[in-house]
């Protein structure tokens, strides 16, 4: 079953198409870089995915079961979770208890459970917390678990994010410019870091401008300009693609 | 019957020509600078007593009167901008309700202590005497505040569309920091237009207050129906607040017909509801996100 | 550690009226109480999800009114009166929660303000149902007849005591379970950074609601338990004064505690009382308090008493 079916996506903000006609797939375990200047339409298209933008048309469909136009907390709890381009954390709260909010959809306990702590709650409370322990273990946050969401620093809150983001245990995760901002060693860990994402089952989408991690661990990639598709292929063939150079470069760079 | 009928819309075109009036500051503030600001009701009520206590107790010219009323209270808007608004304006939106409640409370009692709970009345320069035309009934004053309110409103709204410092405003307030980038002095807009706004509250105030009378808590209804006009013509729509205005004033002066008066008041509120439902930007206003 | 302190406090609610004797001071201890009820409510929707409502005053004044008429006309018991305060109240939340929750933050204080507004208005106006301006005088004390013990009645201060305790207790008791569940979680985490809650699946509308009915029924036990014993209710209840109340002690309290609400309800009490002497400059302190209270203090006193504790208890095991 193809996990994602993008089927003539648009959004018209006015007279602006800001995306258009967008068709894409994904599937299971794939890795797939979103690439294009900037304001060519990538986050938006994110935001179209995750549903924190409704299209003015076309389809979306995850697992051949349409979530067009749903609502960004009920495509999460589908399978579909997103990073944002700006850092998002939960400012006041504790890494853990980040960590802990992300896993909060899988959640059982009822009413009853809850009110008079019985077993299943209980079970469940450590369940949970062994959880997020782990994601921490897993994203190389495990020394900063106490500490506040706000004071950590700019590498540390990137990677909470992913590890708030697995917490919700998607199918498809959207990371949005993962590296930005990163130095080489850094970057380096956040490869790393996907690479073992997909090794778990992830099928990982990637908005990004580092071409490094692009040509690095990208199975397949997109390269959108003003909103449209120009080009799609392995790292290699984008690379050599005129229409992306020149979409970069200006179009004196493709022939030169 | 009829005659019945029309007279309850004039009354109600009157009425609500005041309620944009009232209005038109908080427009400012509140529509364009988005800052929720309870303390506009006292702004309105500073404005009325500081021209009752120049007129009345120092004898002052009315129209001298109302305009270093307005300068006054000018003065006290200024302050608080710069003293509690400014720097709370990075936290999150009920820090400036809260501040701007209490501040509310704390205006509103003082003036309830220094002026006493007894409203009182400023005297006008020219006569108030009811003119009958054909089967209605107007009184100078209240022609004279519809005049004002429709003069002031689309001077306003000239100001803000066309002349320099309105473009600058309309930056800032959507876009801070490239309005910033583009050399506006951010921070002088912002208190430049609580500034303005709090002086075109003091002036309604003292207007009004002219026409009717003028009492400690008489900030806490206007604050009320402003906030109700604001919403009903469109954030920062000034033009709309004239509209929002005199819709509000016509449908509570026919609803008082039909259902008991005293739940009047209750018209705007059902009003700023059903549209925040149904038309969130307002009936004027252009969708965008506030 | 934390048995003996519960234990400790469990000790001293139980025996208050043995130390508290006068009844003016047991009055301000049942007044405190049902403020702490009160505010625990609009602690739920303001301290933990971080909504500001400023209609709170609404269900208070729906739960006493609920209560009185249906102790008066109907002369129903105290049990089904309590009940009944905390459902109608509970649903009047429902319906306003539904039309409010999806409203941005400054349409949320303006539209909740605005219904407390519309319900005080048809409190007043409706004469033959709700006794108009004049209010419902003689609201009967808390009384009802249970199978096999028989029909009881409070009228004492001290029993008074007990029963508002009784119906505080386990209101905090699920409060506190409540926070401490992944409901909590959501609330603090829509707090924090609504998107990125919704990112990972908690939806906003769902949990604001939770706490604003939760609340909301907060509010209508409280509404039933002061109109029972002041015994006397009229439209005032309504009105703005008691919401910046409730404000003051959510505020000072400390927003987003368990105890806060309790220790805000305990210290405004006092404050209140205390500053009776100063008669007409007592509410431009209320005033002044809210300001600078939400200035220098957003916190509260609660985390503020949380860290000096902690770091006065480092500071004895520091070795020079």
């Amino acid at each position: 079953m193809r996990l994602l079916d993008v089927q003539d996506l648009s959004i018209y903000f006015g007279g602006l198409g800001a995306v258009r006609d967008l068709a894409l797939t994904l599937e299971e375990r794939e890795i797939l870089a979103v690439i294009g200047p900037n304001g060519a339409g990538k986050t938006t298209f994110f935001n179209l995915l995750s549903g924190f933008l409704k299209p003015t048309r076309g389809k979306i469909l995850f697992r051949e079961q349409e979530i067009t136009g749903l609502e960004p907390h009920r495509i999460a709890r589908r399978g579909i979770v997103r990073t944002f381009q700006s850092t998002k954390v939960f400012p006041g709260l504790t890494v853990l208890q980040g960590v802990r909010a992300g896993c909060h959809q899988r959640v059982q306990s009822s009413w009853w459970d809850i009110i008079f702590r019985s077993r299943v709650f209980r079970e469940e409370d450590r369940r949970i917390a062994a959880e997020a322990q782990g994601l921490l273990e897993f994203t190389g946050l495990s020394s900063r678990r106490d500490a506040q969401a706000k004071d950590l620093s700019y590498g540390e809150q990137r990677l909470l994010e992913v590890a708030v983001a697995l917490g919700a245990r998607p199918k498809i995760l959207l990371l949005d410019e993962p590296a930005a901002g990163m130095n080489p060693d850094e970057t380096n860990r956040m490869i790393d870091l996907v690479t073992r994402i997909r090794a778990q089952g992830v099928a990982v989408m990637l908005v990004e401008h580092n071409m490094y991690m692009v040509m690095g661990i990208s199975d397949r990639v997109v390269c959108l300009n003003y909103g449209q598709k120009i080009a799609e292929g392995t790292p290699q063939e984008i690379q050599r693609h005129p229409e992306v150079i020149a979409a970069y470069l200006g179009l004196g760079a493709a022939y030169a | 019957m009829l005659t019945e009928v029309l007279q309850q819309v004039i009354n109600g075109l009157i009425m609500g020509s005041t309620y944009a009036l009232t209005a038109v500051g908080l427009t400012m503030i509140f529509g364009m600078m988005h800052v929720v600001n309870f303390t506009h009701g006292e702004f309105y009520m500073l404005g009325g007593f500081f021209a009752f206590q120049l007129t009345a107790l120092l004898q002052l010219n009315y129209y001298l009167s109302v305009a270093l009323a307005i300068l006054a209270v000018m003065a006290v808007g200024f302050v608080c901008e710069r003293v509690l608004l400014a720097p709370l304006r990075e936290k999150s939106i009920d820090t400036t309700v809260l501040v701007t409640i209490g501040l509310s409370i704390f205006l509103q009692n003082l003036a309830l202590l220094y002026w006493g709970p007894t409203p009182k009345s400023i005297p006008l320069p020219f006569s108030n005497m009811p003119l009958r035309w054909g089967p209605m009934v107007l009184t100078w004053s209240r022609i004279l505040a519809v005049v004002i309110t429709f003069g002031l409103i689309v001077l306003v709204h000239l100001l803000i569309q066309k002349s320099l410092l309105g473009k600058a405003m309309r930056a800032t307030f959507q876009e801070k920091d490239a309005a910033r980038l583009a050399g506006i002095d951010v921070e002088r807009i912002y208190a430049l237009t609580f500034t303005l706004g709090a002086g075109l509250a003091a002036g309604a105030g003292a207007l009004l207050g002219s026409i009717f009378l003028i009492y400690p808590s008489m900030g806490n209804i206007a604050i009320l129906k402003a906030f109700i006009v604001v919403i009903l013509g469109g954030m920062g729509n000034f033009l709309g607040a004239i509209a929002g205005g005199l819709i509000l004033g016509v449908a509570e002066g026919l609803g008082a017909g039909f259902v008991s008066s005293g739940y009047k008041d209750a018209i705007g509120f059902v009003l700023v509801i059903l549209i925040l439902m149904f038309r969130p930007s307002g009936l004027f206003g252009k969708a965008r996100r506030l | 550690m934390r048995i003996p302190a519960i234990a400790a406090a469990a000790l001293g609610v139980g025996l208050l009226p043995l130390a508290v004797t006068s009844k003016y001071q047991l009055h301000l201890v049942i007044m405190a109480a049902i403020f702490a009820i009160l505010t625990m409510g609009l602690n739920l929707i303001y301290g933990y999800v971080g909504q500001l409502s400023l209609g709170h005053t609404a269900f208070f004044g729906i739960g006493a009114y609920t209560s009185a008429l249906l102790a008066l006309r109907l002369e129903l018991g105290f049990g089904w009166t309590l009940l009944a305060a905390a459902g109608l109240a509970g649903l009047a939340g429902a319906f306003i929660g539904h039309i409010t929750l999806r409203l941005r933050e400054a349409y949320f204080v303006i539209v909740t303000l605005s219904f407390s507004e519309i319900i005080y208005l048809v409190v007043v106006n409706w004469v033959d149902f709700t006794g108009g301006p004049m209010g419902l005088p003689g609201v009967p004390s808390p009384a009802g007849s249970l199978p096999g013990v028989g029909a009881w009645e409070v009228t004492s201060k001290v029993s008074y005591y007990y029963l508002t305790i009784a119906v505080l207790l386990p209101l905090v008791l699920i409060v506190y379970r409540m926070i401490r569940s992944p409901i909590g979680t959501a609330f603090v985490a829509l707090r924090e950074n609504e998107d990125l809650a919704a990112s990972v699946g908690i939806s906003a509308y769902r949990y604001a609601m939770i706490a604003f009915v939760t609340g909301a029924a907060f509010a209508g036990l409280g509404g039933s338990l002061y109109a029972h014993y002041v015994g006397f209710i009229s439209p005032e209840v309504f009105t703005f004064h008691y919401m910046i109340m409730m404000l003051i002690m959510a505020i000072i309290g400390g927003l987003g505690t368990i105890s806060g609400p309790i220790v805000g309800s305990v210290l405004f009490t006092l404050l209140s009382e205390y500053l009776r002497v100063a008669e007409k400059l007592r509410e431009p302190i209320f005033g002044a308090i809210l300001m600078v209270s939400i200035i220098f203090m957003p916190q509260g006193i609660v985390p503020l008493a949380g860290r000096l504790w902690r770091a006065l208890r480092r500071g004895r095991f520091e070795t020079p």
